[in-house]
């Protein structure tokens, strides 16, 4: 095996992905004096996929029985709680809430309930309680409903990613290269490793047709006595979740297949309002409301995290098709990326620290 | 025709109005105070909904609960409603933490989703603590709740008259019956040496980001409101001073810090001091004093230390349960006397 003495790597997409595996590579490579990483994309914060959406963590619009799902989600939750509790809270966006997660109860097929109390992921979360009699008894006028509780958090990707980007820019070995790629191979000579974070993008960077976006509607809304997290299922009228956030409150949703109108659809809108109003009726008169559109990176076959050795021999990490779950599993994929370069750019031990996890990956800069 | 005076526009005294006038719509109701909306005690109160047996003392057990059941279903009701944010009144969950053993407070069956924190679970928080509970309830914002309420009062025709009562004999003209919600000031007007202030510094800030509240056991607490944050706090008693002080606040400030760094970015907005109208037991009983040849027949309401606006509803329904019972006899004499004529 030939000894590699360059470490030239570059990360195509700036969104959520892309800088947290820049930040969790200087975390690996901090010992690696000639290391260079640079950040080229066609778009920065708050700009980026994640940037509208409301940033909350739970593993969504993926297959929540595949095991990478879960581990990835887990690391990262435990992130994003030790933030909340450090100093970065406030100016990084990150939200610890208390999550209300309701159902119309099925009651044609009760495994369906069960299914849903018993989600995947609620082991990784805290306080998790499946709401009693009583404690159902205050949604009533939503109908017979199920339903549990627990802590989750929201990340203002508006925020966080340029806390991010300033502790990244203030690392000498990285540069931020403001430009669309248009084909991996353009990057041949220029370095030892390329990420692939390009969400959306890789349908055409690198030909993958299961790459599809699920538009999402959303309402930022003026409402800032709504402190918890509410977001119901019903059997006939669709779902809608209310997500605080520091400025303003999140109402959503919707989950378009294939559908790239970037237009806020009054339709849309319509059944957002209505299924929040039906949660929290003091809705009905909150004002300031300013429709947005996303496209969520949904993909076939889930998260596409491998190593891929390219016909034109470039060493490929690929890192996209996160759908729902960017925000979720973004610590996490960041990880177990940088385990495969590791693999492919080999670093020694790093140095024993106290530091908590969360403080190694990144710094607030003032 | 009878005529009611209810002194004190506190939440407890517009409550108490509010619930009379509702019931006995033809009524003649006044509300007396020298001090309104910012003005008042109330405005200071973080709202949290957290009434505990240990801090109320004297106050029989089921006496209470029903105080306590009856305002948690009259603000869990606003929540839901379409009026919520006017209301002020939403949905909170939070943590108590702590290093003692302790009983259990008696507001967790009242409360949603109270339940103790396991050892894994508390080893979130920067500072070390041996035990913790986590429960949902609810905040009301005093500032809003009160202007509701006094929305509500005008709505029905109730007139406020700005006035410094001394003594209830300058009422006794041109009232019959005096709802005595004055708070702290039934020291000097009614001459009650059983109601003590328990001074309370707090500071409110700006922390968007924060969504929880967060009480420990040592004079710390953090109480989102819709806008603000409530820091707190002090617990002073016998101490009068009303004016804002600077230790207490230097300490208020570092020890939640401790609780939460992230607070180091909030925004300091404005300091306040005021004091909890302590009593043991809560007043709420009817009394007739005679002046030479009148008399006042008295409700009172008043005595609810840091339990003002969580036992406000609850309270107020009692209160006004009595006064029901007051005019009734009143009426019952008239009709005795008519009926031998």
């Amino acid at each position: 095996m030939s000894k590699n003495t360059n470490y030239r790597i570059i990360i195509v997409g700036a969104g959520i992905i892309g800088l947290t595996t820049a930040c969790t590579l200087l975390k690996e490579y901090a010992s690696i004096e000639n290391l260079q990483l640079t950040i080229i994309s066609e778009t920065f914060s708050p700009n980026t996929t994640g940037d509208i959406s409301a940033g909350f963590w739970e593993p969504y619009g993926l297959d929540l029985n595949d095991q990478r799902i879960l581990d990835w989600a887990h690391y990262t939750y435990d992130i994003f709680m030790a933030e909340y509790y450090s100093t970065k809270a406030g100016q990084a966006g990150v939200i610890q809430l208390t999550s209300y997660r309701l159902k119309t109860q099925d009651n044609q097929q009760t495994s369906n309930d069960d299914n849903f109390l018993k989600l995947p992921f609620l082991p990784i979360v805290r306080h998790f309680r499946v709401l009693d009699n009583r404690e159902i008894g205050l949604f009533d006028h939503l109908g017979p409903v199920i339903g549990f509780v627990m802590s989750s958090v929201a990340v203002e990707v508006r925020q966080y990613l340029p806390q991010l980007q300033r502790f990244l820019e203030q690392d000498s070995r990285v540069k931020f290269i403001t430009k669309k790629v248009c084909a991996l191979k353009d990057l041949k000579d220029q370095a030892d490793v390329v990420i692939n974070c390009s969400g959306l993008g890789a349908k055409d960077l690198v030909d993958d047709r299961t790459v599809r976006p699920a538009r999402g509607q959303i309402i930022r809304i003026h409402a800032p006595w709504i402190k918890s997290m509410y977001c119901f299922e019903s059997k006939d009228e669709g779902m809608g979740y209310i997500i605080p956030q520091s400025d303003c409150v999140v109402l959503g949703g919707t989950f378009q297949l294939n559908d790239s109108n970037t237009i806020p659809m009054e339709n849309d809108t319509n059944h957002i309002r209505h299924i929040c109003s039906k949660i929290l009726p003091a809705l009905e008169f909150a004002k300031d409301a300013q429709e947005q559109v996303g496209f969520r990176p949904y993909r076939d076959d889930g998260v596409r995290l491998e190593h891929e050795r390219t016909v034109d021999g470039i060493d490929v990490v690929h890192c996209y098709g996160h759908s729902g779950a960017g925000v979720t599993l973004s610590w996490g994929c960041a990880k177990h990326v940088s385990e495969i370069v590791k693999t492919l750019l080999p670093v020694g031990e790093k140095q024993p620290t106290e530091l908590p996890e969360h403080e190694q990956l990144w710094r607030l800069i003032p | 025709m009878i005529r009611v005076a209810v002194v004190g526009a506190g939440v407890v005294g517009l409550s108490t109005a509010l619930c009379i006038k509702s019931q006995h719509p033809s009524l003649s109701v006044t509300i007396i105070a020298n001090r309104f909306l910012d003005a008042t005690t109330s405005d200071g109160a973080g709202g949290l909904f957290r009434p505990d047996q240990r801090f109320i003392g004297g106050v029989e057990p089921s006496v209470l609960k029903d105080w306590c059941q009856t305002s948690f279903d009259h603000f869990n009701n606003l929540i839901f409603s379409n009026i919520a944010a006017e209301a002020g009144v939403s949905q909170v969950s939070g943590y108590q933490l702590f290093n003692d053993s302790r009983p259990d407070p008696s507001y967790k069956d009242i409360v949603y989703n109270f339940r103790y924190l396991t050892k894994e679970e508390l080893t979130i928080f920067p500072d070390h603590y041996k035990y913790g509970y986590f429960c949902t309830t609810f905040y009301v914002e005093t500032r809003k709740y009160m202007k509701y309420l006094t929305k509500l009062l005008n709505e029905k025709q109730v007139p406020f008259i700005k006035k410094k009562i001394h003594s209830f004999e300058e009422l006794v003209e041109n009232y019959d019956i005096v709802v005595n919600c004055i708070g702290y000031g039934a020291k000097d007007v009614c001459h009650d040496n059983l109601i003590r202030p328990i001074r309370g510094q707090m500071i409110r800030v700006r922390a968007p980001w924060i969504k929880h509240f967060y009480y420990t056991d040592d004079n710390c607490y953090m109480i989102p409101n819709t806008d603000t944050i409530v820091l707190g706090g002090t617990r002073q008693l016998d101490d009068e001073n009303t004016t804002v002080d600077l230790n207490d606040k230097d300490g208020i400030w570092q020890r939640c810090l401790r609780l939460c760094p992230s607070l180091a970015q909030a925004e300091i907005l404005w300091d306040w001091a005021g004091l909890r109208p302590n009593r043991e037991p809560i007043r709420v009983e009817t009394e007739t004093i005679k002046y030479g040849n009148k008399q006042l027949l008295i409700v009172h309401n008043y005595g609810h230390g840091g339990n003002g606006i969580s036992l406000s509803w609850g309270t107020a329904i009692d209160a006004a349960r009595r006064f029901s019972s007051l005019l009734n006899g009143i009426n019952n004499q008239d009709k005795q006397l008519t009926s031998k004529l």
